[in-house]
């Protein structure tokens, strides 16, 4: 995967322009959802995507390959969404407001349909803060270890870890709260 | 344990989910954007050939040498050399010559297998250079 992505850069760097587009259509969901769950707006989210894969254009000579493609195009979205946020004096969401009331790290999705199971962790994923939205889609989603986190954040590797473990107890808390409610709301 | 476990479990489980889209034409506005950019392709710097590295590690071992061809006796010259400062005529440059000569008769041959390191050093800098072009030109 990693040596594919090479090539296309290696092609872009030879003027083949176009094939940057795959890179596009591969990230821009990613970019796309992380600028949406920081700026809360569509069009505004849709334009600091575009943004990130302009920068990340404009800036492909610097990019040494010593790490992957996406660490480094999502760092460039992460500092671009930082940017937008303070320009606009963004309020953010306290990390602390969705209340860890249920000391179980598990989640029991024992009898939902797969179905059912991605609705109910899409609609968690929702309701996460924006910093453990990013931390859980960097990690479980685009499967990015800890130190490429560290490099897209700029955490330190146990705040990192300790951020990422808060998160993570945090969308099981949301996914039980949704699946209780699911229960009681049967008829 | 019991994390790695969770780790794994929801890894999968986000593999079954699906992330916002921007809009359809999302990737054909960022294109449009680029390549409306008259001449602005990525500025990429060149980067020369052989880096100051290896500059370094060279001339580390070029001035010592001249130093040596310059300024060294037949007696100084450690093996294989001997013979050969014997047929160069070297200046007699006094007591300059003669604390050369001195500290290179406390040395020894340390001086010459100083330099054949910082020789070597060079060449696999410059094997190592040669190597990274060859994989970049077989990538494009």
């Amino acid at each position: 995967m990693q040596v594919e992505e090479l090539q296309i850069i290696e092609r872009i760097r030879n003027g083949e322009v176009n094939a940057f587009s795959h890179l596009v259509n591969k990230y821009q969901d990613v970019v796309y959802s992380i600028a949406l769950k920081v700026l809360k707006n569509r069009e505004d989210a849709e334009e600091m995507a575009q943004e990130t894969f302009i920068k990340a254009y404009r800036s492909l000579s610097s990019f040494q390959g010593k790490a992957k493609f996406s660490t480094w195009l999502f760092s460039i979205a992460y500092n671009t969404c930082i940017t937008s946020v303070r320009k606009k004096k963004f309020q953010t969401t306290s990390i602390d407001q969705v209340q860890l009331d249920d000391p179980d790290e598990e989640w029991d999705s024992f009898g939902l349909s797969s179905e059912e199971r991605s609705r109910m962790l899409e609609t968690a994923l929702k309701q996460l803060p924006e910093d453990d939205y990013l931390l859980v889609v960097l990690f479980y989603y685009e499967e990015q270890s800890i130190e490429e986190i560290c490099r897209i954040t700029g955490l330190s590797e146990s705040n990192a870890k300790v951020k990422l473990f808060r998160a993570r107890k945090k969308l099981y808390t949301i996914m039980n709260d949704l699946m209780k409610k699911e229960i009681y709301s049967e008829p | 344990m019991k994390s790695e476990e969770n780790d794994i479990r929801l890894k999968q489980l986000m593999k079954e989910i699906r992330l916002e889209s921007p809009g359809p034409e999302f990737a054909s506005k960022v294109m449009g954007a680029i390549l409306a950019e008259p001449e602005k392709k990525p500025a990429f710097v060149t980067e020369p050939f052989l880096g100051k590295k290896f500059w370094i590690l060279l001339s580390s071992f070029v001035l010592p040498l001249i130093l040596l061809l310059v300024f060294s006796t037949p007696e100084t010259g450690p093996g294989v050399f001997q013979q050969f400062f014997s047929k160069v005529p070297t200046p007699d440059w006094g007591p300059v010559r003669e604390l050369f000569s001195t500290a290179l008769g406390q040395q020894g041959s340390l001086a010459w297998t100083v330099m054949l390191i910082l020789l070597g050093g060079s060449g696999l800098i410059l094997a190592d250079k040669l190597f990274e072009k060859r994989k970049t030109l077989s990538l494009s």
